[in-house]
């Protein structure tokens, strides 16, 4: 009788540990799916006034962002309330891994993402797009040795076809030199490491933070760091302020709650099936991206765009497959 | 000030040579239990994550009078590493 008792309760165990790493899996496959439909839902709103004037080529696209994540932090706030979490934003804060949260709020968000508006600006898509969809790569090696995590070898695969796919579905012929072509290939690579680093940092500060506080924590950060540094350095402060009262402000709002969710969806699965992973499945974006710029805006359905959204099929189901290897995330 | 539920749950865990997920929900009651996220549910979660990456490890199962599983935990090496260099002092 003990004896059989203790099978089940190893059995029990088992599948509890099973069904939490197959809960990080959705959670990672949410965060891509929700971050397919922002990129198409924030498309709309910025190509509306005030975001389709500006000072310079990047005050609209950095104004858009900063909106973006302000909404995405409101949101998450409101989230964190009504799940009775809210105290924790300042005990965190108060902890030096709430600090560590912050610094990757830092390297994601206006590093990362003024990295790579500028470097579409100056090198042109074709080279930018390319170079800053590398990062999953990027996160994985980080993670290999900042974090010692277990990637499996099917893993690697996947993050590879992953990022062939995103290539071919973002590649857009060269559009000619730009004065400041090498500034625009480095500021892509900073973009590159600024996101590879936000996914490691978080990590290993959420091993400590609530990913759902770590989130929300991030998004009021980047808000935060676009207001006072980035847009007034960009010259777009006039059009953030111009966007309210207009039109397009609601559906960047829109954006920006799904963009809330797919964040928080992808620091759940960062905490729940490690980096390497967790970026795979966020990157299958750009396939998502295709289903709902053909659903929403009738964007066209290209031969190239069709083989791209397959390799990153194939490599999001290679990543996905065998949950029993997420059971232990680290070699220790 | 309080310690954020997760960071509190591995310092209760590193204070006992071993302690079950019940006893963990029970030890929080005091200082979480008029917060909305003093769930069984969350606090499972917490566990089950920093046992994934390493910070606490399971030390045994067993089932309880009602058949529920009860699982056992104590504080990894690197969860102890981690205590040390983030415990704010005045919890040390």
């Amino acid at each position: 009788m003990a004896v059989n008792s203790a099978v089940r309760a190893k059995q029990m165990l088992e599948a509890r540990e099973l069904s939490h790493a197959k809960k990080g899996i959705g959670w990672g496959l949410l965060s891509g799916a929700t971050w397919g439909l922002d990129g198409v839902i924030l498309g709309i709103g910025t190509a509306m006034a005030p975001f389709t004037g500006g000072a310079s080529l990047y005050a609209a696209p950095l104004a858009g962002a900063a909106l973006h994540d302000g909404f995405a932090g409101f949101f998450l706030f409101f989230y964190n309330l009504f799940t009775g979490k809210w105290r924790e934003y300042i005990r965190t804060l108060a902890t030096k891994p709430g600090l560590i949260v912050c610094l990757a709020a830092l390297f994601g968000g206006p590093i990362g993402m003024a990295g790579y508006v500028l470097g579409i600006n100056m090198a042109g898509a074709s080279y930018a797009l390319p170079i800053t969809a590398m990062y999953p790569a990027i996160g994985a090696i980080m993670a290999v040795f900042i974090l010692k995590e277990r990637i499996s070898w099917r893993t690697w695969l996947g993050i590879v076809l992953c990022i062939t796919g995103a290539i071919i579905v973002g590649y857009a012929p060269p559009e000619g030199s730009s004065p400041y072509f090498h500034l625009g290939i480095g500021l892509s690579l900073l973009a590159c490491l600024g996101w590879g680093m936000e996914g490691v940092l978080s990590t290993y500060g959420m091993d400590m933070v609530d990913p759902d506080i770590a989130i929300g924590i991030r998004e009021a950060t980047s808000f935060v760091v676009y207001f006072v540094a980035i847009l007034p350095l960009a010259a777009g402060l006039p059009i953030f302020f111009a966007a309210f009262g207009a039109k397009s402000l609601w559906i960047v709002a829109l954006a920006g709650f799904f963009g809330g969710l797919s964040y928080l969806a992808w620091y759940r699965a960062l905490n729940m099936t490690g980096v390497g992973r967790a970026m795979t499945f966020n990157i299958s974006y750009a396939l998502w991206g295709v289903f709902f710029g053909w659903l929403i805006t009738k964007t066209p359905v290209t031969p190239a765009l069709l083989g791209g959204a397959l390799l990153i099929f194939c490599g999001t189901v290679l990543a996905t497959t065998n949950p029993r290897e997420l059971l232990n995330l680290r070699k220790r | 000030m309080k310690l954020p539920m997760r960071f509190r749950i591995i310092h209760l865990v590193s204070q006992h040579d071993k302690i079950s997920d019940k006893e963990v929900v029970e030890a929080l009651r005091d200082e979480y239990g008029d917060e909305g996220q003093y769930r069984k549910s969350i606090i499972d979660t917490h566990l089950m994550s920093l046992r994934a990456v390493g910070i606490i490890e399971n030390t045994g199962v067993t089932l309880d009078e009602n058949d529920d599983l009860v699982q056992h935990f104590s504080i990894t090496d690197y969860g102890r590493d981690l205590l040390d260099k983030y415990l704010p002092s005045q919890w040390k």
